[in-house]
């Protein structure tokens, strides 16, 4: 039993209870009641199940309760011939209110009903509007306004909408599986109506046939989109009914997607400038640090092949040191660079092999030879260290960036430490120099693209370096930071996770 | 290598330690005496220090650009200045330039170009005989009798384009940017725009230049100025 019907046997039985109790009352209370006050007490059951029930009980009721009042109280007492013409004036407003009654009560629940189902949808759609506030993808968008039309109006709806390509595309139905969403000839509906910028479907002038109601998502002269419903064999009130609440999704929804599409154009904007930013900045780096090593190289060699002054042996042998130095230094930027494009690009994998740490830190020092020269190098590798699964090209990368930035600024002959160490993170490797601390305020900031420190005596940089070590670093799952040192200069640490357990077959 | 300008003492200021070494060994070969400074408060002080007769520039300094660095000695000094930069400081250079810098040379640098920089430069602070002629290749101006000749030939010069070649020829081998010309020639309250200054420089090669599109008197720089070739290239 529902409680719809659990609702009404209740209103049935306080109707006979209360003709009982009004029978009962009157007829033994004797002649404390006069006859007209029966008459009114048998409007109380009357008035109740006009109020309470349907039009034909309080007419059943009605006609019960002049039954009643007419064999009970109406003389000739027991028979239904009633002696006075008057009382069949009392039957007739008997039967009057009862219908009355009904009929008002029934006009008010339907009401209520109505207002309670048009707060529901109000509710529904502010829903609805609150959580397309927070969507960010027209993917997103679509599937909740499929979903939020289906719940109010308990059809299938579905959504057109031109896709990436503006191709118009069905963006998202809420059955899939549904009418609507595999019918071809629903399609053509959509079609039609992106086209024209009218509605089409049942209950309009455009195929009337369909079994989609679909109505444009316009903003001004723009159509965003399509929205349809199942509203398949359904006609008359049912029908506008639901159509208005597709017409009220419909305007929600193109606020909502006009206010999406917006953002997104912004953001795409701000893309674009950002990276527009990152090209200049790049530009000018890569424009300073591979003119500066081609100066000393073309000034060198024009030097060298020019006719106009004999050179000493001493003296060639310096040019052509700095055009050996100004080509590595080329020859780094230039492999920087490329580590950049490769670590950017999406089809960017690791090449891991398991590697000792100690390889490793002797290859990145291997590659700066004679400008290591006067400098004391102590290098610290912690006993039993575990091999990595590394790009041990990349990772080589990092030292050359990190000593070659400890080298550059710090002083010449000053002491440049690295160090290797098992931590419970994983193998922790430090390269420190002597050199000045970097302020407080950019310990963070030096990992960032082209930062670089403006101090005096400050050698000049890509400000590419860092970046890339902190990129390089973060593909491998580990971390950097860079700390000032008791007693003056920096210590940049990365450390790289440890994976166990270690492989049976040390390559792979 | 020339008499005149041996020994002379150059300060070397740019913070590139490779630069600073490829001019100490390059212009010791020359017979120069090479001092150096690597940020633009050292190359100031070493100015008043070290008593150049020339000073080498870079116009991209870690502590302050090379423009303020130039402003800074002229305001004590003459030393001729010859600027590094690289082709995107435009800008600053044609400023230098204005505030007192004699001459630029562009990076990347052939040697050549540089020690010939040096040599015009050191040269023109020497003080020759005010001598009332000007012989430069096949051009002469005799400045007493406002005459001018090319390879022998008169030339018909208002006096606006006398000015223009004059101030040019007096300057053989060093840039002249516009606005020194403009308001060397017009006046400093008339300055008009660098237009009007092409149309003479256009006039002026019609009548001197053998090739006006192919020019060997008055060549441009672009983007800077005019420099009159020298009596060595030309």
């Amino acid at each position: 039993m529902t409680v719809e019907q659990r609702r009404r046997a209740i209103d049935y039985a306080i109707v006979i209870a209360l003709l009982v109790i009004v029978t009962v009352l009157c007829k033994t209370t004797g002649k404390f009641f006069n006859i007209t006050d029966v008459a009114m007490l048998y409007l109380l059951p009357i008035i109740y199940a006009g109020a309470r029930t349907n039009i034909w009980s309080s007419v059943v009721t009605a006609v019960a309760g002049v039954l009643l009042f007419d064999i009970l109280f109406v003389p000739p007492l027991y028979t239904i011939t009633v002696s006075d013409a008057h009382y069949v004036f009392t039957f007739a407003i008997f039967l009057l209110v009862g219908i009355t009654t009904s009929m008002i009560s029934t006009r008010l629940r339907k009401k209520t009903k109505e207002t309670e189902a048009a707060l529901g949808q109000t509710r529904e759609l502010y829903d609805v509007s609150t959580e397309l506030t927070a969507v960010s993808k027209v993917s997103e968008f679509s599937s909740i306004i499929v979903n939020g039309v289906a719940d109010v109006t308990g059809t299938d709806a579905v959504l057109y909408q031109p896709d990436r390509n503006n191709v118009f595309t069905m963006m998202a139905a809420s059955d899939p599986q549904g009418r609507l969403a595999t019918d071809r000839n629903e399609g053509g509906v959509a079609d039609w109506v992106f086209d024209n910028g009218k509605e089409a479907g049942p209950g309009t002038t455009t195929l009337p046939g369909a079994k989609g109601l679909y109505v444009p998502l316009k903003l001004e002269d723009e159509i965003l989109g399509v929205l349809g419903i199942d509203v398949y064999e359904e006609t008359g009130s049912e029908l506008s009914e639901k159509k208005d609440l597709l017409l009220a999704f419909a305007g929600l929804a193109t606020l909502a997607l006009n206010k999406l599409l917006l953002n997104m154009a912004g953001q795409h904007v701000k893309n674009l400038e950002a990276s527009e930013r990152l090209r200049t900045a790049l530009f000018d780096s890569v424009s300073h640090e591979l003119r500066t090593p081609l100066a000393t190289i073309i000034g060198a060699v024009t030097s060298l092949t020019s006719s106009k002054v004999e050179y000493t042996d001493d003296q060639k042998a310096e040019l052509l040191g700095t055009i050996d130095k100004g080509a590595e230094r080329m020859d780094r930027l230039v492999r920087n660079l490329l580590d950049m494009a490769r670590l950017e690009s999406d089809s960017f994998k690791l090449k891991t092999e398991w590697s000792d740490v100690q390889d490793v830190i002797g290859v990145a020092l291997a590659t700066f030879e004679d400008e290591l020269e006067g400098r004391s190098m102590v290098v610290t590798v912690e006993e039993e260290l575990p091999l990595l699964r590394i790009d041990c090209e990349l990772i080589v990368q990092v030292l050359v960036n990190l000593v070659d930035n400890a080298l550059k600024y710090s002083l010449p002959g000053s002491e440049i430490t690295i160090t290797a160490r098992r931590e419970p993170a994983g193998v922790e490797v430090s390269v420190a120099d002597r050199g000045q601390a970097i302020p407080a305020e950019d310990l963070d900031r030096v990992f960032g693209k082209f930062f670089r420190i403006e101090a005096p005596g400050a050698a000049g940089g890509s400000g590419l370096g860092l970046s890339i070590c902190k990129s390089i670093i973060q593909v491998h799952g580990g971390s950097i930071r860079v700390e000032s040192r008791p007693g003056g200069g920096n210590r940049f640490v990365f450390s790289l996770p440890v994976k166990e357990p270690e492989p049976e077959g040390v390559s792979t | 290598m020339t008499p005149e300008t041996e020994g002379a003492r150059i300060l070397v200021i740019d913070d590139e330690p490779e630069i600073r070494k490829l001019l100490q060994v390059a212009l010791s070969a020359h017979g120069y005496v090479v001092l150096e400074a690597e940020t633009g408060e050292k190359g100031i002080e070493k100015t008043a220090t070290g008593h150049p007769d020339l000073i080498i520039l870079d116009m991209g300094l870690p502590d302050t650009d090379g423009l303020e660095v130039v402003k800074a000695i002229r305001e004590w000094s003459s030393v001729p200045v010859i600027i590094l930069s690289v082709r995107e400081q435009e800008d600053v250079k044609v400023a230098a330039l204005d505030a007192g810098a004699n001459d630029y040379v562009t990076k990347p640098f052939g040697m050549d170009e540089l020690t010939a920089r040096i040599r015009a430069t050191i040269r023109a602070m020497i003080p020759g005989e005010d001598s009332p002629v000007l012989n430069i290749g096949g051009l002469r101006m005799d400045l007493s009798r406002r005459l001018t000749t090319v390879s022998g030939r008169e030339v018909n010069l208002t006096p606006t384009e006398y000015e223009l070649l004059k101030y040019l020829a007096a300057n053989a081998g060093k840039v002249i940017t516009h606005k020194q010309l403009l308001a060397r020639v017009w006046g400093v309250e008339f300055v008009p725009d660098i237009q009007y200054l092409r149309v003479y420089i256009s006039h002026l090669r019609k009548k001197i230049e053998p090739d006006p599109s192919r020019p060997i008197y008055i060549l441009t720089e672009p983007g800077v100025g005019y420099r009159f070739a020298d009596s060595a290239s030309a």
